[in-house]
């Protein structure tokens, strides 16, 4: 009877198992093909069958870096992910604090800052770039860093902002009678308390903002500004693909947030599920 | 150490204001010899930009920039550009079909000052009447195209002796090498919905039934018996082409060529047959290039239609750079500029090189002599993008619902003369 059930338990879990490991597979499955795909050559990317045992080559790599300037691009990619998400975590932090605290806006102010995230970005995108053009930020990083910036800031005030609700006022109001000022108590406490909350935030808004294409595309054509997501659509030409180089680029796109999103997971799922259990 | 990390973040951020300010070499002023060209990633480009070292060589102190863009986006690109009042491209590389509107909104300089001064053009080593297409609007040229692009047939030839002459031909073949040994599909063609490739390609089946969209009074003749037995045509090839074949556009069908998955692919791009030779595909001398098939006429003859149209650089009406770029726009479409491009990947299009007779190894020339012959552009209308709109509609409710032709045609009809009405 006791092995008849435990039988029943471990086929139960070897089931869930497959289940999980299923799911994995299908979801990993794109990833590892593009992966796969960038050591490949052409002939073996476009041929009816899959190939999953070949000699791998670092030719698309090669070619992606020595006549496409990769170099660069990926220079300019962190330059404006990076710039963004310092200037979208040093605005939101304080905003959000004293959304949180003060009811900084009250309602109004959450639904004014959800009413930025409702147009399409590509309603905006004339608007923008004629503000740009006016004031001679066309073909400058600093274009894309202020539209992102635009795009994230809404998402990351009311992400950070669920995250301090969380931290009990009871906490400062200890601090404050022992004699701290709101400064300190803003980074001496509520930073290190919301922490988990803003590596989310941030890592979010580099993720964003590294993937971003369409402003990036249209406020930087220039080549000596543009970033990797534009660079990687330059091998869909007019006529044909280059199926090798945009694998490689692919995955020179998708490694820095593979590998930072391996680090900070438990803070992203966190951040993810912050709220839903109380 | 929490001031070697304050020290730190600060020469991050500075660097980081001095790095995302930096900007493109600025443009110069009237008469500035650097030319900036917004292009599309392609081998005209390519060609363009062999063509753009000589004629540094030949003018010392000009400078050619290339901006190169992918395909994806980069039509809202130029119209964003252009529309939104840039100075930051002296020329832009754009699709023909598009400029009517750009020009319509005076985005664009017209050509005729540049080309009717002496002192800027030498009209008789220029040849204007060796250079059938010349985009005007309103009378004015806007662009003289570098490439033209039309349709041809490719064939396999190891597995077909002789290509179709007609559309019923073309199905038969199409039967005969579905599902074979050599090949999956019998036939393919881009229909892929939601940009210009599925309208332009209905054209040139249309055409050679006499029928048209619209006709040259501007009249809506969409719904006639031509577009009927057109219609039939895409119907019939269907079930010998792959099953999501509106999901087929240029880079689609020539993978299916690269891959040798399909035996013909028709009505297809011409720019195709210098393309496959840069591949390193096994199929790539498997292909033979001839006429697209068309519809017997009473006296024997067959009336093959196909449609052409260009790719060319514009002058954009906010350049600081225009003579410059005009020294370029005229070198670029030069007998010179033609032979240069030519060689290294461009299309030519100039009677005068494809019929000469040091070309004739290669069938491509006198095919393209005959096709651009035959060839004609669709209208160039200021609503010309949402035309592109309904008819896409149309050629994926033939290839992809059992509704009746005479119903599509007739909704088709509907659409076009609303969307005409607005115009008007």
């Amino acid at each position: 009877m006791y092995s008849r059930a435990r039988g029943k338990k471990l086929f139960l879990k070897f089931l869930f198992y497959i289940v999980i490991t299923t799911i994995v597979v299908l979801w990993a499955f794109p990833i590892l093909w593009i992966i796969l795909s960038s050591l490949k050559t052409d002939n073996q990317i476009i041929s009816q069958n899959l190939i999953f045992i070949f000699k791998p080559t670092i030719a698309n790599y090669y070619k992606i870096f020595t006549s496409h300037n990769f170099n660069r691009f990926l220079v300019n990619s962190s330059l404006v992910a990076l710039g963004t998400t310092v200037i979208v975590f040093l605005s939101a932090f304080p905003a959000s604090y004293s959304m949180s605290r003060y009811k900084t806006g009250g309602d109004t102010m959450n639904l004014g800052i959800l009413v930025t995230r409702i147009a399409p970005p590509a309603a905006v995108l004339m608007p923008f770039f004629i503000i740009f053009r006016y004031l001679s930020l066309i073909n400058t990083l600093w274009a894309l860093i202020l539209v992102n910036i635009s795009l994230n800031l809404s998402f990351a005030l009311l992400l950070l902002r669920s995250f301090i609700d969380e931290i009990p006022v009871s906490i400062e109001e200890a601090a404050e009678i022992e004699g701290a000022s709101l400064f300190q108590r803003l980074v001496l406490l509520i930073f290190p308390l919301a922490r988990s909350g803003i590596i989310t935030t941030s890592i979010f808004t580099f993720i964003f903002t590294w993937n971003e294409y369409l402003f990036a595309m249209v406020l930087c054509s220039s080549q000596k500004v543009k970033t990797l997501p534009v660079a990687a659509g330059d091998f869909v030409t007019a006529y044909a693909i280059e199926w090798g180089p945009v694998f490689a680029s692919g995955t020179l796109i998708l490694l820095p947030i593979l590998v930072l999103t391996f680090f900070v997971q438990k803070y992203i799922v966190k951040g993810l599920t912050i709220g839903a259990v109380k | 150490m929490k001031k070697i990390t304050s020290i730190l973040l600060l020469l991050a951020i500075t660097s980081l204001v001095f790095a995302a300010g930096s900007k493109e070499a600025t443009q110069g002023e009237e008469g500035g010899k650097t030319i900036t060209i917004l292009c599309v990633t392609s081998p005209e480009t390519n060609a363009l930009k062999v063509l753009a070292k000589k004629f540094k060589e030949l003018n010392p102190g000009y400078d050619v920039v290339f901006n190169e863009q992918g395909r994806l986006g980069y039509f809202t690109n130029v119209t964003t550009q252009l529309v939104g009042g840039t100075d930051a491209f002296d020329l832009i590389q754009d699709n023909t079909t598009y400029m009517t509107e750009l020009a319509a909104a005076g985005t664009l300089e017209p050509w005729d000052k540049y080309l009717n001064n002496p002192k800027l053009t030498d009209l008789k080593a220029y040849d204007l009447a060796d250079l059938p297409i010349k985009l005007k609007y309103k009378g004015k040229i806007y662009c003289i195209p570098t490439d033209l692009s039309s349709q041809v047939y490719y064939y396999r030839k190891d597995i077909i002796s002789k290509p179709a002459d007609t559309w019923d031909e073309l199905i038969a073949l199409a039967k005969k090498n579905t599902g074979t040994a050599a090949t999956k599909y019998g036939t393919i063609l881009t229909a892929m919905t939601g940009g210009p490739e599925a309208p332009k390609i209905f054209d040139v089946v249309l055409w050679s039934f006499g029928g048209d969209v619209i006709d040259k009074d501007g009249n809506v003749v969409i719904n006639s018996e031509a577009t009927k037995k057109a219609s039939g045509i895409y119907r019939a090839l269907k079930p010998y082409m792959p099953e999501d074949v509106t999901t087929y556009n240029y880079p689609k069908v020539f993978d299916a060529m690269k891959s040798g998955l399909v035996a013909q692919a028709v009505p297809f791009w011409n720019a195709a047959w210098n393309n496959i030779k840069l591949t390193d595909s096994k199929f790539k001398d498997k292909y033979g290039i001839t006429l697209v098939p068309g519809v017997r006429q009473k006296d024997g003859s067959i009336r093959r239609t196909p449609q052409t149209h260009g790719w060319g650089l514009v002058m954009n009406a906010k350049s600081h750079n225009k003579l410059a770029a005009w020294k370029f726009l005229v070198y670029a479409t030069s007998k010179e500029g033609f032979e240069i491009r030519g060689k290294n990947g461009g299309s030519i299009f100039r009677p005068s090189i494809l019929n000469d007779p040091k070309n004739s190894n290669d069938p491509y020339f006198s095919v393209m002599a005959k096709t651009y012959s035959l060839a004609k552009m669709e209208p160039l209308v200021p609503y010309y993008t949402k035309m592109h709109e309904i008819l896409n509609q149309m050629v994926a409710d033939i290839l992809t619902t059992n509704k009746p032709i005479e119903d599509i045609l007739a909704r088709t009809e509907k659409d076009l003369k609303n969307l005409k009405a607005k115009y008007e």
